[in-house]
């Protein structure tokens, strides 16, 4: 792998913000991070003008929330994710006065309630990798589960597939990326063995 | 530790953040009182991170950073941005606290039984969610659901012939089967059950009461 790792200079962005307030490290991170933000809201069919709006709240909770961020707990990416994510459930909850909020489903490990916090042992870069190699078919489905509002049946009546077709595509996809720690560890094996 | 837990591709949905609030909330449930499940929705979230970082990023407008500072510099917080405490050690799982505080006999249980319960005011289209509180012993009259019905179990257990549910357990019963659950001897049951459509009693004296008991 010769491409640097982007998330290196995400959490040495996420880091600036926590431990200094750095408007530079904000701005750079804003102009990197906020137009993916944007996509992913506008995916799951926000017009743009909201999604930009979905875009800066999250911006704005990672502003104020940086501190928070732990890179042994989570990658950037997931953590990123996690804060759009959240922001975009409140953003139409709010509109609809509804009663939950994303605190409610996703409530703070450290309020305590949690006996034990858990983190991936997923490998960031090597997920990216193995995302860019799985089949366009299975990459397809995988996308349209994550990020567009629909259940399974509608995914397959739109791509004009069988039901089972989505759901075995979407096991493949998931079977090949959750080898990943297992393979890890036989790669590690490798190389302690030859070390040897 | 749970027994039964729910399927990957419904931990999926809630990782996305794709479900509706009765469902979003029994998942979130089941989270709590289960780290094997909240490590699984951790991969998933670690997944879509990835996922979300290989879109096509879309222009931002001219003015975005602009309006970005001005969020920046205003002092005025968003409500869900100051976190809520919840408290921990308390039966009432932190997803629930909002509804039942923290202790369940603040609940205002309804119910002409012994069986009470409590519905959530988060209904969607589709599904419903309600607390039901079962005393020791007592058995849930026989019924049939139109679709799918899952309970999530907080304290105490149940039995419904096909398998013995205990605190933390999400049991997934499919609709057109008919099933009595029965709470445990040696406590009360109390759990956080979401349906899908109307429920069909069918035992003999409780079909005309069908239309109130949804
Ligand atoms: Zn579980």
């Amino acid at each position: 792998m010769t491409e640097p790792d982007p998330s290196v200079r995400l959490i040495y962005l996420l880091e600036r913000i926590a431990q200094e307030q750095c408007q530079d490290a904000f701005s750079e991170l804003f102009q990197s991070v906020a137009p993916r933000l944007k996509a992913y809201a506008m995916k799951l069919g926000s017009p743009p003008m909201e999604a930009e709006e979905i875009a800066q709240d999250s911006m704005l909770t990672v502003w104020r929330k940086a501190a928070q961020f732990n890179p042994r707990l989570a990658s950037p990416h997931t953590w990123l994710f996690t804060i759009a994510r959240n922001r975009r459930i409140d953003f139409y909850r709010k509109q609809r006065e509804e009663l939950l909020d994303s605190d409610d489903l996703w409530p703070d490990p450290e309020s305590g309630e949690l006996d034990v916090a858990v983190s991936s042992d997923l490998d960031a870069q090597l997920l990216r990798t193995l995302i860019d190699a799985l089949p366009a078919d299975q990459r397809q489905v995988l996308f349209k589960m994550y990020f567009e509002d629909k259940s399974h049946s509608e995914i397959a009546e739109e791509m004009d597939i069988p039901l089972g077709t989505v759901k075995s595509r979407l096991r493949l996809a998931m079977a090949k990326l959750e080898n990943l720690a297992q393979e890890q560890f036989v790669w590690l094996l490798i190389i302690l063995t030859t070390i040897h | 530790m749970a027994t039964y837990h729910p399927d990957d591709d419904t931990l999926i949905s809630f990782a996305a953040g794709k479900l509706t609030n009765p469902l979003g909330l029994i998942l979130a449930c089941h989270l709590q009182s289960c780290p094997q499940c909240r490590q699984r929705a951790v991969h998933f979230e670690a997944i879509a991170g990835e996922l979300l970082f290989s879109l096509p990023a879309t222009q931002l407008s001219s003015e975005a950073w602009q309006s970005m500072q001005a969020k920046l510099a205003s002092k005025e917080t968003t409500p869900s941005l100051d976190q809520r405490k919840y408290r921990s050690h308390s039966l009432v799982p932190a997803p629930l606290q909002r509804f039942a505080g923290n202790q369940f006999e603040r609940v205002k249980w309804t119910g002409i039984t012994r069986i009470k319960s409590y519905t959530l005011p988060i209904a969607d289209k589709r599904f419903s969610a309600r607390l039901l509180k079962i005393p020791a012993g007592v058995a849930v009259p026989m019924h049939t659901h139109a679709g799918l019905e899952l309970t999530q179990v907080i304290y105490g257990g149940f039995s419904d012939g096909q398998g013995h549910y205990l605190a933390g357990d999400y049991v997934e019963a499919t609709p057109h089967h008919t099933h009595q659950p029965v709470a445990d001897k040696d406590s009360d049951c109390i759990c956080l059950a979401v349906q899908e459509g109307p429920i069909r009693m069918t035992g003999p004296l409780l079909k005309w009461l069908n239309p109130f008991l949804a």
